[in-house]
């Protein structure tokens, strides 16, 4: 087991440098570069007229190398990632990229985790639900919410609740992570409460489209191991229902679920990401974004990274998991 | 309908005109239409019939274990002498999730399945499992419970029994899954095991060693057992009375004896004489039975063997004859007799 | 019956999708000998038809509808705002007359300079105001830094004209009778007598937030340091104070005085650029040891000095930034060393903190307003007017809204550089239309304007404009106007008159010579993809077009692409929301007209531009205007030059509106109608040192103050800044 991880973590580094090389390839594509944001800025907020804002971006150019060929700039972030541990440098913010990455990697870890645990959850529930009531009102009702909530798109749904909270409900805790006078604070209890407060629409919307997808999956794994043989033994002994399904059947009908566990992040980070940006959480994703507008090409990088690393280590902990669970696979 | 020549008068299992049917959008099957069968203690019944005459879904309507819906127990009695509750009990008015019906399910009436490879749940260890089975019908410990599954798999005459208890089924052969499909369901003691074809999936040897084993304990245990197979060699060798079924009705019943060499139903003779025996006198060529089952959603009025019968008279095709006792203890449903 | 019903309903979907996506019945066309003839038949006819039909000619520019809530603003004189002048007693709030009696900081006399800035209490709208409670803004540009005066940009929103100070104050322009800007650092200013020097004389004994003086040292380090060195990429170069290519000059006369010298007389122009962002000195104690003309690294790290973290730094404004969370939070506190005061003496701000929550987008400052999480945002984009006034209505909405002059339009630009950008025939063919002024005006009289307004409000929020001055600007006069009205019938003669015709009846116009004759004419449009009513506008306009016979390929595009389009000049008709300029021409008379070489939509690139007369005429009077102070003859010129640019369909106009101002209703002294944004942005109108809030009213609405009784140098000790 041990060795079977170790082998996995190591394969996994010329990947990483693989999706790092492509990634920085395909962020330089667009036309322009930082300085070009910069530019923008210059003439919409500073009211600069525009002959003398593109000198300021020329001359911007000169002084952060953005003017250097792309493969230079390349070699030279990935040196200062394996040498120095140093991430690169946000032309927006004026900081080491690692250093707004840890603090952000926690907030959005949170989001996307506590997502997962919803859409899972929730999603197997009403996956077992809909397996032993099949084609009931209940069942249909599933289903239709099922088929909604994969195909609503999760800006989509962080629009309507934007509009419904704010609007509607004129509640005050949308569009930031934390209340102001915690700001500061260190974590605490009290904070942790303050901040799902303003999260659990993003919460809940990314999960949203995991619970359709958990629920369908769920209900027709069920189904299937419903009809084996060993379910009908259990029943034979003379165990209650709900202990057959519980305990015999649905312990059988996870192991789908449990194997696509490593995909089912980035579904999540990307919802995250959709909801977070629309609803103003400050987790990794509105920076992502933003730092692919304005060509911030370091932060972009440096995410990439971060995003791929998660989910290597997704898929990894996923297989370790399966292995856990199934002694099939454990003994063989 | 009692049978004579056993040791208590008063019959275990009695089952009365029992119709199970399954209502589907194509149509509703009629799989159990009229069973009449009874069973004494520590005897072993035969229920014997081609597939899909409605064998297992008797055996699983006793257990009630028919899913409701589609299927429902449309009417008869099934009366169960329950040791349990010290009273008859018809198994039939029960709801099937009640705690009554579910200590008799397993505890005074345990089944075997004909597919030991896809009967235990492969997360769980075999002592798991079978301990699962004692815990729910008897009130003992874990480590008692396991003791007991020890013991069961003694019984069956497993090889390496205590390593087999902490083993999972995935590790377990095709005989020896069926060996502890037996072990479970004898663990709590049932006065009635029901083998639903235990050893057709099995490969020829290790049916041997497993109706070996089933003969050995017949011997050993108090269990009356009901043993549902297609295959009449098995039949002749284990039963004391036997049932034959055709589309849902039990047409001829008696002891072993009267239904091999006595037999009355046009069908049962056609059965006995449509099975290769080798060197058998007389006959160098298989006889089949003409023509083919008919659709159990759509079973023609009268008697439902009078398509194929060779004796077929007008009044078959028009009304159902009722199982009447022919000569003591030997009873058939044909227009032949009456 | 199901498998019927999923039948049924699978052959109704497939038919929908069959129908949307037939094709669409293309006219056959006829055969080239008959089109002649018959073209030539019709030809003749339409000429006559042409004679007889009137040219639908210009008709009179209606007023401005009057907005619900709109409010004239009071007019003052310089004297009657502002005062330098020593007062008997000064006063500060209690809490930090504690902190002066515990020995933390000194009196507020000495932390005052010897004559301090004193707001007059009539030209407060709600009277002198009490101490306390906070301000919650929002902001949605990330925080580069602290090194202004290297051009190291704050964030915008409102933080910039915070902790930026400079000599004057051009925001306020709109409540001086005379519009003139008014005295800030600089507390007086007099030109010689033949106008080529100005001496400026600043505020005497004013302290930095850390207690350092202010003096000219500061002024001095950011004109040669950073506006003048080349290597430092401040917010103006030399380049740009230079008037017809010859420098301007300024030199330190002593501690409080400096003079201007300029190559002409009373450039007041020039005067209107010593103001927020292009001349707010950073503290020279601070950056001078940073620079590397004074022993600093280089000249990146000078620009990196002073990150966004380092805090609290070194302002002459009313707060200090004390806190930061990156792109999340900022919290500024009071500054102890402010040199402002009311006319009792009370040392402003009078607000203690202001926070800034960070957003994504600035539609999040809308929606918090709305919502009473936030206390200010702008009225700017058409898609939230609706929502905003409806809200407003509300008797219980925690703001309200006032509306400006009407400055806020958007108008359809169009390239008239005639090699600029121009990489093949069919670009110079194009060019050549876009150059003809019966092309432009064939455009402009094929637009349904009050179709457009509707388009984008529901609200009467927009109405139509010709284009040129906004009719908001003071320098507007309805009689300038050249009003084309919406007549497609006179597009179409125009365009036939141009020679266009639809030679292969497919609906589109063809040139019938040149090189191109023949083909369609397709122009493209394009817009930027953060005017969100570009879109709509967009779209409308393609069908407009499509109307008259003109092709449009109209694309949404990135800021990025669109400014390469710009540079290169390679494009041809884009939808825009125009700047200041045309709003307040008197503070941006070059950007009126192609004075400089790089003019927006006729840009001079390799090869000298070819201007049209009245062009030429139009750069002669920017160029006058520049120079001109006599008010009337201000007003004059601009009569001309908008009646040049409208006559001549110079810019395509499109629709205009107003910009709302939304505030928490609860603020007290907001100057009386004051515009979201005409000489400036919102901060810099409404002077936020002067706003308070009534005790009761302080935490209605859910505020907290985070850091209350605290203050930068004291519980926030300044940073080593020579790291």
């Amino acid at each position: 087991m041990i060795s079977y991880i170790l082998r996995r973590l190591l394969l996994s580094i010329p990947l990483l440098l693989g999706i790092s090389i492509v990634s920085f390839a395909i962020i330089q594509l667009p036309p322009g570069d930082f300085a070009t944001t910069y530019q923008n800025f210059l003439i919409n907020q500073a009211n600069m007229s525009p002959v003398d804002a593109e000198k300021a971006a020329n001359e911007y150019r000169k002084i952060y190398g953005l003017d250097r060929p792309v493969y230079e700039q390349y070699l030279n972030w990935i040196k200062g990632i394996v040498t120095e541990g140093k991430f690169g440098y946000s032309f927006a913010y004026k900081q080491d990229v690692g250093q707004l990455i840890a603090e952000r990697l926690p907030r959005t870890l949170f989001l996307a985790l506590s997502a997962h645990l919803i859409s899972t959850i929730f999603g197997i529930v009403i996956g077992i639900y809909s397996a032993t009531h099949k084609y009931s009102i209940g069942d249909y009702a599933a289903t239709v919410f099922a088929f909604i909530g994969t195909a609503a798109p999760r800006f989509f749904l962080a629009i309507i609740a934007v509009y419904f909270l704010v609007i509607e409900l004129k509640s005050p805790y949308v569009n930031r992570f934390v209340s102001p006078e915690y700001s500061f604070a260190p974590l605490s209890w009290a904070k942790f409460v303050d901040i799902l407060k303003y999260s659990w629409p993003v919460i809940v919307i990314a999960g949203f489209g995991g619970i359709a997808r958990n629920m369908r999956v769920m209900r027709g794994n069920l189904l299937d191991v419903l009809n084996m043989q060993y379910v009908t033994t259990a029943r034979s002994k003379g165990l209650r229902e709900d202990v057959v399904i519980n305990k015999h059947a649905v312990p059988n009908a996870l192991h789908p679920i449990i194997m696509y566990q490593g995909t089912v992040l980035p579904y999540m980070l990307q919802g995250e990401l959709e909801a977070a940006i629309v609803l103003n959480m400050p987790s990794l994703a509105p920076m992502f974004y933003s730092s692919l507008v304005n060509q911030d090409i370091y932060v972009s990088g440096g995410f990439l990274l971060i995003y791929s690393v998660l989910l290597v280590l997704g898929n990894l902990i996923a297989d370790v998991v399966l292995a856990l669970v199934d002694p099939r696979i454990r003994l063989s | 309908m009692n049978g004579t020549s056993t040791t208590d008068s008063l019959p275990l299992l009695e089952i009365k005109d029992l119709r199970t049917y399954f209502f589907l959008e194509k149509g509703t099957v009629r799989a159990v239409d009229g069973v009449n069968l009874s069973l004494q203690r520590k005897t072993t019944l035969g229920l014997v019939g081609e597939s899909g005459c409605g064998k297992s879904i008797t055996a699983m309507s006793i257990m009630r274990l028919i899913q409701e819906p589609p299927g429902k127990i449309v009417s008869g009695e099934i009366l169960l002498r329950s040791r349990t509750f010290g009273q008859v009990l018809d198994l039939a008015k029960l709801d099937r999730h009640s705690q009554t019906m579910r200590a008799i399910r397993g505890g005074e009436i345990a089944m075997v399945f004909q597919e030991p490879m896809t009967s235990l749940n492969p997360l769980y260890t075999i002592g798991d499992q079978i301990a699962e089975a004692v815990q729910l019908h008897q009130k003992v410990s874990k480590k008692e419970a396991l003791e007991r599954a020890l013991e069961m798999l003694v019984k069956v005459q497993i090889a390496m029994p205590k390593q087999r208890l902490r083993e999972y089924p995935h590790q377990l052969s095709g005989g020896m899954r069926q060996r502890v499909m037996i072990a479970m369901a004898l663990s709590c003691n049932p006065s009635i095991l029901i083998a639903d074809e235990p050893t057709t999936a099995l490969d020829v040897t290790v049916q041997a060693q497993i109706l070996d084993l089933m003969r050995q304990l017949q011997e050993d245990i108090d269990s009356s057992i009901i043993m549902i197979t297609h295959n009449l060699g098995v039949v002749s060798q284990m039963a004391h009375f036997v049932a034959v079924m055709y589309l849902g009705k039990v047409v001829e019943y008696g002891t072993t004896n009267d239904i091999f060499h006595r037999s009355l139903h046009p069908y049962t003779v056609g059965l006995l004489n449509s099975v290769p025996v080798l060197g058998r006198k007389g006959k160098k060529v298989l006889v089949p039975i003409e023509g083919i089952v008919p659709s159990p959603m759509n079973i023609p009025p009268g008697c439902p063997f009078a398509s194929r019968c060779p004796k077929v008279m007008p009044k078959c095709r028009e009304v159902n004859p009722e199982l009447q006792e022919k000569e003591s203890g030997h009873w058939v449903s044909c227009w032949l007799y009456e | 019956m199901k498998k019927s019903i999923l039948t049924l309903v699978s052959l109704l979907v497939i038919a929908a999708m069959l129908i949307s996506c037939a094709p669409q019945a293309t006219p056959t066309p006829e055969k080239v000998v008959e089109t002649v003839v018959v073209e030539k038949e019709k030809e003749v006819v339409k000429t006559v038809e042409v004679e007889k039909l009137v040219l639908a000619g210009p008709i009179p520019y209606p007023d401005a509808p009057l907005m619900a809530g709109m409010r004239e603003p009071k007019k003052f004189e310089i004297n009657e705002i502002v005062e330098f002048k020593k007062l008997d007693k000064y006063c500060e709030p209690d809490w930090v007359a504690d902190l002066v009696k515990a020995g933390k900081l000194p009196p507020v006399e000495e932390r005052l300079p010897k004559e301090p800035f004193v707001y007059k209490a009539g030209f407060m709208s709600d009277g002198l105001g009490k101490y306390g409670g906070v301000w919650r803004g929002v902001w949605a540009a990330p925080t580069e830094g602290w090194n202004w005066a290297a051009g190291v940009s704050q964030g915008w929103f409102g933080i910039e004209a915070i902790v930026q100070e400079e000599p004057l104050m051009t925001g306020p322009m709109f409540l001086t009778k005379n519009v003139e800007p008014i005295p800030q650092l600089a507390k007086s200013w007099e030109w010689s007598a033949d106008g080529t020097e100005l001496i400026m004389r600043f505020v005497e004994g004013a302290k930095w937030s850390d207690g350092v003086e202010f003096t000219t040292e500061d002024i001095m380090f950011l004109w040669e340091d950073n506006i003048l060195d080349p290597n430092v990429n401040s917010w103006t170069q030399a380049s740009f104070w230079t008037i017809e290519g010859k420098p301007i000059k300024l030199e330190a006369l002593d501690k409080y005085t400096v003079k201007w010298t300029f190559p002409v007389p009373y450039p007041l122009s020039m005067l209107y650029n010593m103001t927020n962002l292009i001349f707010s000195p950073g503290p020279a104690h601070i950056l001078k040891p940073l620079h590397p003309k004074y022993g600093g690294k280089d000249y990146q790290s000078y620009r990196d000095a002073l990150p966004p973290n380092k805090l609290p730094i070194v302002t002459m404004g009313p707060w200090v930034p004390v806190e930061y969370k990156t792109d999340e939070f900022m919290v500024m506190r009071r500054n102890p060393y402010y040199w402002k005061v009311d006319e009792n003496g009370c040392q402003l701000p009078y607000l203690d903190e202001v926070q800034w929550t960070y957003s994504k987008t600035g539609v999040t400052r809308t929606l918090n307003t709305i919502a009473g999480t936030a206390d200010h945002s702008n009225v700017e984009n058409p898609e939230t007017f609706d929502e905003t006034v409806k809200q407003a209505s509300n008797p219980n909405a925690p703001f309200r809204v006032e509306w400006g002059p009407e400055t806020l339009g958007f108008w359809l630009e169009v390239n008239q550089a005639k090699y600029t950008g121009v990489k093949d025939e069919r670009d110079a063919a194009v060019r050549d239309l876009l150059r003809d002024v019966r092309f432009r005006r064939a455009l402009t009289q094929a637009i349904d304007r009050d179709g457009l307004a509707r388009s984008l409000t529901n609200g009467p929020f927009f109405r139509p404009w010709p284009g040129g001055l906004f009719p908001g600007s003071d320098f507007f006069n309805k009689e300038s106007v050249v009003y084309y009205p919406f007549s497609p019938d006179t597009s179409r003669a125009l365009l036939s008159e141009i020679g266009l015709k639809d030679t292969d009846n497919d609906g589109i116009l063809n040139w019938t010579e040149g090189p191109m004759a023949g083909k369609n004419v397709e122009i493209s449009m394009t817009t930027w993809e953060d005017i969100s009513a570009g879109a709509t506008l967009g779209q409308a306009l393609t069908l407009l077009f499509q109307d008259i016979g003109i092709k449009v390929n109209f694309r949404i595009l990135t800021n990025t692409a669109m400014a390469d389009a710009n540079t290169n000049g390679e494009w041809e008709m884009r939808i825009s929301r125009p700047g200041q300029a045309f709003a307040t021409p008197n503070v941006r008379c070059k950007e009126i007209a192609p004075v400089v070489k790089e003019f927006s939509w006729h840009r001079e690139g390799s090869q000298p531009e070819e201007y049209a007369d009245y062009e030429k005429k139009m750069v002669e009077i920017a160029n006058a205007f520049c120079l001109e102070r006599d008010p009337q003859k201000m007003q004059d010129l601009m009569f001309e030059y908008n009646k040049l640019h409208t006559e001549n369909v110079y810019t395509i106009g499109l629709v205009v509106g107003r910009y709302g101002l939304m505030l928490n209703k609860y603020f007290k002294n907001v100057p009386i109608g004051t515009p979201p944004f005409l000489y400036q942005w919102d901060f810099n109108n409404f002077l936020p040192e002067q706003i308070w809030l009534d005790e009761p009213d302080r935490w209605v609405l859910g505020q907290k103050e985070i850091y209350p009784k605290k203050l930068p140098g004291v519980d926030f000790p300044y940073p080593d800044f020579s790291q």
